[in-house]
C-alpha cells in the first residue's frame, strides 16, 4: 500500500538534522516546504544550518511544534469550535483544567483568549473536528512537504494531529529516535499515555501495519566510537526490534571507548580531558564543582568526551546488578551517545565494576 | 478573486455588504453614492494605503460614519456608555491556491465559514482608555482618533504588516500624477510587478555600479580638492554617491509615454497607460484593477481603444472594478456588470437577459444610466413627446418633472422592451407613451403585457381619437385653441400643420401662454408617474 508518509527512526549521531537540511539543500528552488520540531533548541540549529546550507531556498519554514498548531490550526479556525472567541496569547503555565467539559472554551482558553499550554493539542483536535478538517487542504496547498524533527517528542493529541497529518496525503518525513525519548510536549496529558516516550514506538509499528506509514532504520552513527554504540544498544532489548548501531567513527585518540573514573581522581581527569559533564537532575552532584549538564539537555549535543555521574539505577546497571526502566534506558542513551571518543562514568569503588578503572599514573599529559 | 466585501462604519458605509462578481462589476450612482468610497474602501482593506498615503498616516476623524459618530455622541450625552465607533472592512476571496495563507475563519460571516480573507479594522487603542474616556466626556464631537489603532489581518488571524504579495492591486483614478518622478505609490507597485526578479537584480546591480563610477571617476578629483578640509579627528572630508536605499534605481527612473515624461503627459494617456500596466502583470495572483470613471479626460475614439481592450483582458484572472457616468462605458462593457450605488446601499439586482446586453453593446450611445439613476422613468417615442410631456406637466403640478425626480427619456426607435427590461430589473416605476400606429389597442396592450404591472404601465391613446399624437391632440382641443397656441393663420389645418411640423409645433405648445388639454391618456400618465 503506498502512502506520503515517511519515518525515518536513526540512531544517535546518524545526522539525522542534516539528513534533513541536504534534503532541503536538493529541493528545487522553489519547494515550499515545512519544517517543524519541538524544542526551541532544534529550532535554532534547523534555523542556523538551513541559512548555511540552503539559504537560497526562500520557501522554507520553520515552526516550532506548538506554534504550528496555533498557526495552521487552531488561529485560522477555532471560531468553528467557538464562535466569537479568537487566540490572543499563549498561556505557558496554567495547570490542566480537568474539571472543565471538553467542548467548553474555558478548558483551553483563559479569560484574555490565551490558548493553555497543557491544552493546546486538544484544542487544536477539537477546532479539526468543528471544522471538518479545513485546515488540512489548506495546509496541502501551502506546502509541497511537510518535515518533522525530533518526533518521537510528540504525545497525547499530538499523536491524533500526527495521526491527520499521515493519512492527509501531504507528503510528510518524520525523522526520530526513539531511544531518545526523554523529551515530551505534554507530559501531564493522559490522553495516549501508553504512547508517550519510548511508547510512540509502538504507535508508529501499529500505523505501518495498517500501511498508513513506511519506517526505515537507518543505524550508522558517524559519532559514536563503535564501543560507546555497543554500550548504548544494549540499553534496549531485541524485543524492539532495533537494528544494531554501526559506527563509522574510525579516529583514534589514546583514550576511547568507556572508563570508570574514581571520584579520587575525577579533578584530574576533569583538568585533562575537559569532557562534557553530566549529571541527571539539579539535585545529582550538588557536591561536585562543576559546571553539569543534565542528561536530558544534553540531547543534540556532540562533543569529543562525556563523563556521567550516574543515578543509584544506573550504578546497579553498570555492575551488572539490577535493569533499568526504558524511561531510565533512554535517559542514558541520549547521555552516553553524545560522545565521539570516550564515555567516563564517576563512581566511588571502581573495583566494583566490570569497566576498566582510568589510571592517572599510567596516563602523563603528554600521552594525550 | 474577491467575492464580497463587507464595510462598517466607513465613511457613506454604515454596515454594507457587496457581492461581486468574478470579472466586472460596473458601480453606477449619483455623485455623492459612496461609488469613490466603496473602491477606496477596499483599496484600504487589501493595500493598507488610502490616496497614496499608508492609511495610520491619512487616519482621521472623517473616516468615519456621521451617523454612526453623531449617535455614538448622543448616546454618551444621555450616560449610555456604548463603546466608540469602529470600522471594518472585510473582503472575502474566493479559495484560489495562491491565497490559501489568507484562508480563515476569523471573519463576520456566520454561520462560520472560512475562506481566504483580509479584515481591515480601526479600532480604539485599549492602552489608551483613560485618554479616550477624558476626550469623549469634555464638549467635542469628533472622534480621538489618535488613541485608535489599525488592525489589519488575515482570516487566519496573523497581523498583516505590508500588501500581501499575492493579491496585486491596481488603484486607477483620475487624478494625474504629478510627482517629481512621475511615480506614484500604485504606479510604482505596478511597475515593480511588470519586471522579473532577475531583471529588478540587473538594474539595481547596474545602478550601483554607475554610482561607483561617478564616485572613483568623476568625484575624485572634488575629494583632492577637499582632502584639504580636515575633521575634528584629522579625518578628511569626501564626497561619495549615496548608496542607501532610499537613491535606488527605482527613484531615479521616470516612465515616459513617446518622449515625452508621464508627469507631463495628458490625463486621458497617464490613465490609460495606468489601466495597461494593470492589466497586464504577472500571472499567479489576485489580479485586482480599481478604475475610476475612465471616460474622464479621453476622446470618444480613445475611450472607445480603451474600453476595447478592458473588454478583452477582463475574466482573464483579472478582476475589474470600475466606476462610471457615462452610459457608453456601462453599455460597452455590458449591463449585467452593472452595481447600483445609491446612499450608502448597493443594490442587489435580478439579471439582466443576454439579449438585452447584446443590444446595448451594439448601440452604447443609449441613455441607459438615465434609467438607471431617476428613480422614476417616462419613456416617450420621439422628441414632440418629450417637450410636451414636461410643459403638461408644469402645468398640472408647478414644476418640471426632473424637479420631482422624474426622467423624461426619449427612446427614438430603440424598442421599448429593452427600456422596460431595465426598468423591471431596477424596480423603476416607469410610464411609458406609445402611438398606437398600426396596431388595435388589445394588440399594443397585448404587446407589452409581460412588462406591465403596478409600477410599469402604459399610456396610449383611443383610435377613435387618432393615431398618433398629434392627431390625439386635434380630439381634445378645438381648432381655434390649437392655431391661437401654434400661432398658424386660418388657412392652415392644424392636424397638417403639427404632422409636417411636430418638433416645431410641440416647442410652440409648451412656449405658448395658453393651455392646451391634453388627451386623457398623457394626464392619465402625469398623475401616475407624479405619486
Amino acid at each position: 500500500m503506498s502512502n506520503n508518509a515517511e519515518l525515518i527512526l536513526a540512531v544517535a549521531g546518524s545526522r539525522k538534522t542534516q539528513g534533513i537540511v541536504e534534503q532541503c539543500a536538493s529541493a528545487p528552488i522553489e519547494s515550499r516546504i515545512l519544517i517543524l520540531t519541538y524544542t526551541s533548541n532544534n529550532q535554532n540549529e534547523l534555523s542556523s544550518r538551513i541559512a548555511t546550507y540552503a539559504g537560497d531556498h526562500h520557501h522554507i519554514e520553520i515552526q516550532g511544534w506548538f506554534a504550528f498548531l496555533i498557526r495552521s490550526i487552531v488561529r485560522p479556525f477555532i471560531p468553528f469550535a467557538f464562535p466569537d472567541r479568537r487566540l490572543r496569547g499563549f498561556d505557558f503555565y496554567t495547570e490542566p483544567q480537568r474539571f472543565q467539559s471538553t467542548d467548553s472554551a474555558s478548558r483551553y482558553l483563559s479569560s484574555g483568549d490565551k490558548a493553555f499550554r497543557v491544552h493546546l493539542p486538544q484544542l487544536a483536535f477539537q477546532v479539526h473536528v468543528a471544522s471538518n478538517g479545513c485546515w488540512l487542504d489548506r495546509l496541502s496547498r501551502l506546502y509541497d512537504v511537510i518535515y518533522i524533527d525530533e518526533v518521537q517528542d510528540l504525545c497525547g493529541y499530538d499523536l491524533e494531529i500526527l495521526h491527520l497529518l499521515v493519512k492527509s496525503g501531504i507528503k510528510i518525513l518524520m525523522v526520530g529516535d526513539i531511544r531518545q525519548a526523554v523529551i515530551a510536549t505534554n507530559p501531564q496529558e493522559p490522553k495516549n499515555k501508553k504512547y508517550m516516550h519510548t511508547g510512540i514506538w509502538n504507535w508508529f509499528c501499529e500505523r505501518e501495519k495498517k500501511g498508513e506509514l513506511t519506517i526505515t532504520q537507518r543505524c550508522e552513527t558517524w559519532r559514536c566510537r563503535p564501543e560507546i554504540a555497543h554500550f548504548a544498544d544494549a540499553l534496549f532489548g531485541p524485543e524492539w526490534k532495533f537494528q544494531p548501531t554501526v559506527s563509522k567513527n574510525t579516529k583514534d585518540t589514546a583514550h576511547d571507548g568507556l572508563f570508570l573514573v574514581s571520584v579520587d581522581d575525577l579533578h584530574h581527569y576533569m583538568q585533562k580531558f575537559a569532557p562534557l559533564i553530566l549529571r541527571y537532575s539539579a539535585n545529582s552532584g550538588r557536591g561536585l564543582p562543576y559546571n553539569f549538564t543534565n542528561y536530558k539537555e544534553s540531547k543534540g549535543l556532540s562533543v569529543a568526551r562525556v563523563c556521567i555521574l550516574p543515578t543509584a539505577p544506573v550504578e546497579r546497571y553498570l555492575k551488572g546488578s539490577g535493569t533499568l526502566s526504558t524511561q531510565q534506558s533512554a535517559e542514558l542513551y541520549v547521555a552516553v551517545t553524545r560522545a565521539e571518543q570516550s564515555v567516563a562514568f564517576i563512581v566511588e569503588k571502581p573495583s566494583h565494576y566490570s569497566i576498566r578503572q582510568w589510571n592517572p599514573e599510567t596516563y602523563s599529559p603528554s600521552a594525550v | 478573486m474577491i467575492e464580497k466585501v463587507r464595510i462598517r462604519g466607513y465613511r457613506k458605509f454604515k454596515d454594507e455588504t457587496v457581492n461581486l462578481q468574478s470579472a466586472l462589476n460596473i458601480f453606477v450612482g449619483d455623485n455623492e453614492s459612496g461609488k469613490s468610497t466603496l473602491l477606496e474602501a477596499i483599496a484600504l482593506a487589501l493595500t493598507g494605503y488610502v490616496n497614496g498615503h499608508i492609511a495610520s498616516e491619512d487616519l482621521n476623524p472623517f473616516w468615519f460614519n456621521t451617523e454612526i459618530v453623531e449617535q455614538f455622541f448622543a448616546n454618551r450625552r444621555s450616560k449610555n456608555m456604548v463603546a466608540l465607533p469602529t470600522i471594518t472592512i472585510e473582503v472575502f476571496f474566493s479559495a484560489d491556491d495562491s491565497l490559501q495563507r489568507l484562508r480563515g475563519a476569523v471573519n463576520s460571516d456566520r454561520p462560520v465559514r472560512e475562506c481566504p480573507g483580509i479584515k481591515f479594522e480601526v479600532a480604539p487603542n485599549q492602552d489608551y482608555g483613560a485618554e479616550i474616556e477624558s476626550f469623549v466626556g469634555s464638549s467635542t464631537s469628533l472622534l480621538p482618533v489618535e488613541f485608535y489603532k489599525i488592525e489589519w489581518r488575515s482570516f487566519a488571524d496573523e497581523v498583516i504588516t505590508r500588501r500581501p504579495r499575492e493579491v496585486s492591486v491596481a488603484v486607477i483614478d483620475s487624478r494625474t500624477v504629478r510627482t517629481s518622478t512621475g511615480v506614484d505609490y500604485y504606479l510604482r507597485s505596478m511597475l515593480n510587478d511588470q519586471l522579473t526578479p532577475a531583471q529588478r537584480t540587473q538594474l539595481s546591480v547596474a545602478y550601483r555600479a554607475v554610482k561607483e563610477a561617478m564616485t572613483t571617476e568623476h568625484l575624485s578629483q572634488v575629494n583632492t580638492d577637499l582632502a584639504e578640509l580636515k575633521g575634528l579627528d584629522d579625518a578628511s572630508l569626501s564626497l561619495a554617491m549615496d548608496q542607501t536605499s532610499r537613491t535606488s534605481w527605482e527613484g531615479a527612473v521616470s516612465p515616459h509615454l513617446g518622449s515625452v515624461p508621464f508627469s507631463l503627459s495628458g490625463q486621458g494617456h497617464q490613465a490609460a497607460v495606468k489601466i495597461l500596466l494593470a492589466m497586464a502583470r504577472s500571472a499567479g495572483t489576485a489580479r485586482i484593477a480599481m478604475i475610476e470613471e475612465p471616460e474622464n479626460h479621453l476622446s470618444h475614439t480613445n475611450l472607445n481603444r480603451l474600453l476595447k481592450s478592458i473588454n478583452d483582458i477582463s475574466g482573464d484572472n483579472q478582476q475589474l472594478l470600475i466606476t462610471t457616468h457615462s452610459s457608453f462605458v456601462l453599455n460597452r462593457l455590458g449591463l449585467d456588470a452593472l452595481r447600483l450605488i445609491s446612499g450608502g446601499t448597493v443594490a442587489p439586482m435580478a439579471a439582466i437577459s443576454l439579449e438585452t446586453i447584446n443590444y446595448f453593446k451594439k448601440l452604447p450611445g443609449y441613455d441607459t444610466l438615465r434609467v438607471v439613476l431617476a428613480s422614476k422613468v417616462v419613456l416617450v417615442e420621439g422628441a414632440s413627446e418629450e417637450i410636451l410631456f414636461s410643459r403638461l406637466y408644469r402645468d398640472k403640478y408647478g414644476a418640471e418633472p426632473i424637479e420631482h425626480g422624474i426622467d423624461v427619456i426619449c427612446i427614438r426607435g430603440i424598442s421599448f422592451k429593452r427600456f422596460l427590461e431595465l426598468a423591471t430589473v431596477l424596480k423603476r416605476k416607469c410610464a411609458f407613451l406609445r402611438d398606437l400606429d398600426a396596431y388595435t389597442e388589445v394588440e399594443l396592450d397585448s404587446h407589452y403585457s409581460e412588462y406591465l404591472n403596478d409600477s410599469i404601465k402604459l399610456f396610449r391613446g383611443q383610435s377613435k381619437n387618432g393615431n398618433t399624437l398629434e392627431p390625439q391632440l386635434c380630439s381634445y382641443n378645438t381648432d381655434g385653441v390649437l392655431r391661437s397656441i401654434l400661432k398658424i393663420g386660418d388657412e392652415d389645418n392644424p392636424k397638417e400643420w403639427m404632422l409636417k411640423h411636430k418638433t416645431e409645433a410641440a416647442l410652440r405648445i409648451t412656449e405658448s401662454t395658453q393651455t392646451i388639454t391634453p388627451p386623457d391618456y398623457l394626464a392619465a400618465a402625469i398623475d401616475f408617474i407624479h405619486v
